[in-house]
């Protein structure tokens, strides 16, 4: 009996449960996953909803609440919130997707280096992280926005050069606790190049961590865009929803017409809550100790 | 308390950065706006000075985080 | 670890100390009043506290160009020769009287006796004489360079004539030197190194009713009242002006509504002032003398070529504009003569400039010879480049960068790329001066026909002539205005320059605007707006006539 009990125990631990068990019984993870789909769905299918608004409407319909024509009102230049909206998500999406490429482009191999070589090169491109990280974000993309003038990859640009350091310290952490296991010593006695042990040993073993600090890096860089467009630095082609609410401000129509500040609030907090849920459930599915009974 | 006492360091950098859109939209005579209007008008002796300052603040916290960990924790020695 | 303790230490006091910069204004002389203290405004110590959009562009009276703060601030610490009642009369100030030769070559003017400056030196026309010395001789005031050039000599027969002789006659000139120039003191000023780049922001000695006593750069300027004013006799009411900068008017507007200001000294937007009206707020309305129009600047390729002039003209529907930048509060211009001075416009004002014809536009474009020859929505010239230029406005006034949506969006119908470029006001008006963009929308504060407004903006040696390039109809036009002897010869001169705008189009007139301004009727009350949007609620007069509380 007490064999028999012994041996199912061990026969459980050799299985562990997978990833995607482990995610999709995260109720927040489904959650995230689904509004992000969500959002990826309007950015998709916009063009379908409708065309980009632009220019001026109807001055009949300036300012008109929410109607069964109008899903979430028209604004002071008449034109219709809703398609703003969802041309937005467009811009969101977009935004988030370049910063989190300029990010990685940075901070994986720094902190991929960093991690292997250790002391002096170590020491020294990890001080260059602190230092960017501990540099107020917000000040700095302003200046760099309006020196560079206002396009969404300039945007993307700005908030990615000044927030790739997150990305490189976790690629550190995962490169230093990967370099201690003896698949890379064996790699390493056998003479493979360090390039190759980086990025067909090491990198593996450090995506997964980087994946949980992109999803959160693409709520932040929303805000960032957000805080930036509000401040009518942003891209005045493109419609996003910080400079919706731009707009609502600069024409004093922010509570009078609350749809046009209330809907673009709503979808900035969705989309960041959708994330920063997302990666909470990817942490979750990675985490060894979770998918253990 | 050692993780508090880390986070809070970084988020100071945050919150002083944080603080230009609060002083923007309020008219808030802050270190935020100053930023923000001198942007607007490129003058790059004031963002200078501006950024060095927050700097400094930032520098500064950063040392007391530093400082206090061997405080809070005695197996942590400065050396 | 002693070592550490001092650091440790030392980072302390850094951070108090920090935390200590935050909270006083740092300024001992000021702090009962200055920074967050002056969160409350308080009417019961004659306090008046106004908002503002933008600092000034400078305090010196002679170098300001700025339809705002800047002109503001030198009318409340400087007097002029004539001013303008509430209904825009002319009428005399610190001159008693002034005339014009038959000829229209001599002018003089009477000055009161019974005046002296801040300081206790008395005023005499050797002030007028030095000022005229400092404005036009050493060239230093941009908006009255232009008369002053007219003057050959001044003379001083006694202490209270002064006699312009002049070049030319012009019929204008007594109007437009009378109100537009800040007479200073002489005795300050002859010390004075650099006139036209002195900063004159301390001890200014003024005649005016109100004087600086201090400032801060981008957060407030705080204006004393003097003892006896030449007009208020009683004492002024309001003892101390505390003008606060927002940076849009919607934060000005929700800064009244927390009793932090008193009175909006810039005018709000239509949606703010019915807000406001609806609760319980008062509003102070007046037409504006000024006007919002497209500058161009002809030193650009395309603008340069007048079917492209012609084609903006045809291609703006000015109905709408009006619509969405002000919400329909004031009247489409059909000519360079604002319907506030109807009676001086010509009989067929409002066919002068091409009408509104988005299919006429086109047609004079492809006779122009361009065509979209890459398919892209936009015409190309000739060697293919895209029909492309900038226009720049002000980023914080909601009225103009709507309008701008309006416009970019009409001429994007016929094929024009406008790239809308917002700035923010400091920088629009060094760009504006140093004719560093390719069109401008923007409001003049006042455009007075009568008073040679438009000689001033529009004669080409001009240090505030915008359009870069001198177009010989508009010259010859602006001259004649100049030049004219009389009133009929001047109504003359208007109409020649209202059609020679018409046909040089080198600005677009949009609409003529309604001014509305709100205040708190529980802390002030009085409160009358002076017909031009350059001073508004904040002439002289307005203010010292101003009854604080209920």
């Amino acid at each position: 009996m007490k064999n028999e009990n012994r041996f199912m125990i061990i026969s459980q631990n050799d299985k562990p449960k997978g990833f995607f068990y482990v995610f999709f019984h995260h109720k927040l993870g489904v959650c995230g996953l689904c509004g992000i789909l969500l959002f990826i769905l309007m950015a998709i299918f916009a063009p379908m909803l409708g065309d980009m608004p632009q220019g001026y409407g109807d001055f009949s319909s300036v300012q008109l609440a929410p109607s069964a024509e109008h899903f979430f009102g028209t604004d002071a230049m008449g034109l219709d919130v809703f398609l703003q909206v969802v041309w937005g998500a467009r811009t969101s999406i977009r935004m988030g997707l370049m910063v989190v490429l300029y990010s990685i482009l940075i901070g994986v191999p720094v902190g991929l280096i960093a991690g292997f070589f250790g002391k002096k090169t170590g020491e020294f491109l990890m001080g260059v992280t602190d230092l960017f990280l501990t540099l107020p974000m917000l000040p700095l993309m302003i200046m760099m926005a309006a020196i560079l003038g206002p396009s969404i990859e300039n945007v993307a640009l700005v908030v990615g050069v000044l927030s790739w350091p997150r990305i490189a310290r976790v690629t550190r952490a995962a490169t230093l606790e990967a370099m201690g296991m003896q698949y890379i010593e064996a790699a390493k006695c056998l003479g493979i190049p360090t390039g190759v042990i980086l990025g067909k040993h090491v990198f593996p073993y450090a995506s997964s961590f980087i994946l949980v600090e992109t999803t959160m890096l693409m709520a932040t860089a929303i805000l960032a865009e957000s805080g930036i467009s509000f401040l009518g630095l942003g891209d005045p082609t493109v419609w996003s929803w910080g400079k919706i609410l731009q707009g609502a401000q600069q024409n004093g129509i922010f509570f009078q017409a609350w749809w046009c500040s209330l809907f673009p609030s709503i979808f900035i907090l969705l989309f960041v809550v959708s994330f920063n849920f997302f990666s909470l459930g990817i942490r979750e599915g990675l985490n060894p100790r979770s998918r253990e009974i | 308390m050692i993780p508090t006492v880390t986070i809070t360091g970084f988020l100071m950098g945050t919150m002083i950065g944080g603080s230009l859109l609060t002083e923007t939209i309020f008219a808030y005579p802050g270190i935020g706006r100053l930023i923000y209007e001198a942007v607007g008008k490129l003058d790059y002796p004031v963002l200078q000075g501006a950024f060095l300052t927050l700097a400094a603040t930032v520098i500064v916290i950063g040392i007391i985080v530093d400082l206090l960990y061997a405080k809070l924790d005695p197996r942590i020695k400065l050396t | 670890m002693k070592a550490n303790k001092y650091l440790l230490l030392l980072s302390m006091i850094l951070l108090l100390l920090m935390l200590a910069a935050c909270g006083s204004t740092g300024n001992t002389e000021t702090d009962e009043n200055g920074g967050q203290d002056m969160a409350q405004a308080q009417s019961a110590d004659g306090t008046l506290t106004l908002g503002m959009l933008a600092d000034p562009d400078t305090l010196n009276p002679l170098a300001t160009t700025d339809g705002n703060a800047g002109c503001w601030f030198a009318a409340m610490v400087y007097p002029t020769l004539l001013r303008q009642d509430e209904n825009a009369e002319v009428e005399p100030y610190i001159a008693t009287d002034y005339g014009v030769s038959e000829d229209g070559m001599v002018v003089t003017f009477t000055l009161r006796e019974d005046l002296q400056w801040a300081d206790g030196t008395p005023f005499t026309s050797a002030d007028v004489a030095y000022t005229k010395y400092l404005a036009g001789d050493l060239g230093i005031s941009p908006t009255t360079a232009s008369a002053l050039d007219l003057v050959e000599s001044v003379e001083t027969p006694d202490d209270y004539t002064v006699i312009f002789h002049l070049s030319q006659p012009s019929y204008s000139f007594v109007t437009s030197i009378g109100v537009r120039l800040y007479i200073l003191p002489k005795h300050i000023w002859e010390n004075v190194e650099d006139p036209a780049n002195f900063l004159n922001n301390t001890n200014q000695v003024g005649m005016g009713p109100y004087k600086l006593a201090e400032y801060t750069e981008g957060e407030y300027y705080i204006y004393e009242a003097v003892e006896n004013w030449l007009d208020a006799p009683n004492g002024i009411q309001a003892k101390k002006l505390v003008f606060r900068i927002y940076p849009d008017v919607n934060t000005m507007a929700l800064a009244l509504q927390n009793g932090e200001i008193d009175i909006t000294a810039r005018d709000l937007s239509y949606d703010l002032i019915e807000q406001l009206r609806g609760k319980g707020y008062e509003i102070a309305e007046t037409n504006s003398l000024g006007f919002t129009h497209i500058g161009f600047n002809l030193e650009n390729e395309f603008i340069n070529d007048l079917a492209v002039r012609q084609a903006v003209a045809m291609a703006i529907d000015k109905d709408t504009v009006l619509q969405f930048a002000v919400k329909g509060q004031g009247e489409v211009m059909d000519s360079i003569v604002s319907p506030a001075f109807s009676g001086l416009q010509t009989d067929d004002a409002e066919n002068l400039y091409p009408a509104y014809d988005v299919e006429g536009a086109k047609a004079v474009l492809a006779e122009a010879g361009y065509s979209d020859t890459d398919g892209d929505g936009i015409l190309n010239a000739a060697n293919g480049e895209n029909l492309s230029f900038n226009m720049i406005v002000i980023s914080n006034d909601v009225a103009l960068t709507n309008g701008a949506e309006v416009i970019k969006q009409c001429l994007k119908d016929v094929g024009i790329d406008l790239e809308v470029m917002l700035l923010e006001r400091t920088t629009f008006i060094q760009r504006r001066l140093d004719i560093d963009f390719d069109s401008y929308l923007a409001s003049w504060g006042t455009m007075e026909p009568m008073m040679g407004d438009f000689i001033v903006n529009y004669l080409s040696s001009s240090p505030v002539y915008f359009n870069g390039v001198k177009c010989d109809a508009t010259e010859e036009a602006v001259l004649a205005m100049q030049s004219a002897v009389n009133e009929e010869e001047l109504v003359a001169g208007i109409h020649a320059f209202e059609k020679a705008m018409a046909q040089d189009i080198i600005n677009v007139p949009l609409y003529m605007q309604k001014l509305s301004y709100a205040y708190n009727g529980e802390a002030v009350s009085n409160v009358q707006a002076y017909p031009s949007a350059m001073h508004g609620v904040t002439t002289p007069e307005a203010l010292v006539n101003m009854t604080l509380g209920e």
